[in-house]
């Protein structure tokens, strides 16, 4: 048996439905995921590849009741033209909520989202993803809350290592990244910022930050950028708990060190002169571009962004289906 | 209107529990019957009627047609379960938490219709007001 793509398009019209092709895709993730659960241990890397500039995907997701391996998973991917360009757009691509579920539930193993922008309008102090699963990958993403959800990103599984990188969240009523579970939690080039508790909070599991710029979060006196027992490399704060290795404090959650922080109108890309430019390490032996898809050079950036100067050298991010998946996107690529 | 999409298709799990499932996976388990989407009047195509403008999986789902039901007023019957909150365990989990189980006993109207070259088998049924669906829904969580 083969890898297999299923196609999700919100703007789909008409067509068969069955996920064949963009002319027949699903018009939710939902439905595709519900249609296809199945065990994959011996068929492949099943992927969701999903687009939509005008509608967007409003029903939460559950990836859950499969049978999966190391070699056989899920794989949720954007096609590269309805793909967020490293601030939220309502033009491409988003699983926008309003329910009150998990946006996106994450409990099977070894489960890959992928450039995916994600958002929830709705209180029930659960998250906008949730992470059930032992080891799952949450890269190139852009979370945010619209309403009055208090967390961004959980965690609650067991033995395993959950890794998010190169992504954005942001404006949380409360927690950025809330992290309960037994295994590992490696957070590494992720950008968390405006969320008036913890950043990141470590509850139980081993995490380790590398390259983690946790910006305007907390109060300073009772929740903090960074919180509990965290092995922090090259990590950026605006208090002084960015307190490891090659670690910054005293960045601000101003135009000084992005684009925008305006709430509604939030743009986490660096801008020149900032703090996190050129303060990172270099995380190459896993992973060498940045949310944008640019190749991350010299001394990496803290963050999702790697700073390109305006007229500077940017190279196109690649379409990782150029080439065949399992290089691309399943063992390695960004 | 309100249209919902129904799982038809079997689960691989439904009826043994694969080896490495623990029981409450398999608990939580996809069954014919869980309501898996909601949508306003119209959405999904019936190829029979001419109506709709999306596509549906005919294989994986069937299709009910509820009039005079806001669709944001029984969005919580495509919800899952769980009894845990951010700082407990889970001991109760439900990837679906309302199903129809007794759905393959309804008078379905089943046309053959072929879309985009396909041949598919396409269960479609009407009902008058939501209320008569309404018994006909489990609530897996009790």
């Amino acid at each position: 048996m083969a890898d297999t793509t299923y196609y999700v398009d919100t703007d789909v019209s008409g067509g068969a439905g069955d996920g064949s092709s963009w002319a027949n895709a699903y018009s939710s993730l939902n439905a595709a995921e519900a249609a296809r659960n199945a065990d994959i241990t011996a068929v492949g890397i099943i992927t969701f590849l999903c687009r939509g500039s005008t509608n967007a995907d409003t029903t939460a997701v559950a990836i859950d009741g499969w049978t999966t391996d190391a070699t056989h998973y899920v794989v949720v991917s954007v096609d590269s033209e309805d793909r967020h360009a490293g601030t939220w757009s309502d033009t491409k691509y988003r699983l926008a909520t309003a329910s009150d579920a998990r946006t996106l539930y994450i409990n099977e193993n070894y489960t890959i989202v992928d450039g995916v922008q994600l958002s929830k309008n709705s209180y029930t102090n659960i998250g906008v993803i949730g992470v059930n699963a032992g080891t799952a990958t949450v890269k190139s993403c852009i979370l945010k809350v619209v309403g009055t959800e208090r967390f961004l990103f959980t965690t609650s599984g067991g033995a395993g290592t959950v890794e998010v990188r190169n992504s954005i969240l942001y404006a949380s009523v409360r927690y950025g990244f809330y992290l309960n579970s037994s295994g590992t939690v490696n957070l590494n080039n992720v950008t968390v910022a405006g969320c008036p508790w913890h950043g990141v909070q470590r509850v139980a599991g081993t995490v380790n930050c590398n390259n983690v710029a946790s910006i305007g979060n907390g109060d300073n006196s009772t929740y903090f950028c960074f919180s509990g027992t965290i092995t922090k490399t090259n990590c950026a704060s605006t208090d002084t708990t960015a307190d490891g290795t090659n670690c910054e404090t005293g960045i601000a959650h101003s135009t000084s060190t992005f684009v925008n922080v305006t709430a509604g109108s939030q743009d986490y890309h660096l801008v020149s002169g900032s703090g996190l430019i050129d303060q990172g390490s270099d995380l190459s032996g896993t992973f060498t571009t940045d949310i944008d898809g640019e190749t991350r050079s010299g001394t990496w950036d803290i963050g999702a962004d790697e700073y390109v100067a305006a007229g500077g050298a940017s190279i196109p991010r690649s379409n990782p289906f150029s080439r065949p998946f399992s290089q691309s996107l399943g063992r390695g690529g960004f | 209107m309100a249209e919902l999409l129904i799982l038809k298709r079997k689960h691989f799990a439904e009826d043994t529990k694969p080896k490495e499932w623990s029981d409450l996976k398999w608990a939580g388990r996809p069954l014919r019957g869980d309501i898996i989407e909601i949508r306003p009047d119209g959405y999904f195509r019936v190829e029979a009627l001419g109506e709709g403008k999306v596509g549906w999986d005919r294989n994986a789902f069937c299709l009910i047609r509820i009039p005079k039901v806001d669709p944001k007023d029984v969005e919580y019957l495509t919800k899952p379960y769980t009894d845990a909150r951010i700082t407990t365990a889970e001991t109760v989990r439900y990837k679906r938490q309302y199903r129809i189980p007794q759905w393959d006993s309804l008078s379905w109207n089943k046309n053959n219709v072929t879309v985009g070259g396909k041949k598919f088998e396409e269960w479609y049924l009407d009902f008058t007001k939501f209320a008569n669906v309404a018994g006909l829904i489990t609530n897996k969580a009790g």
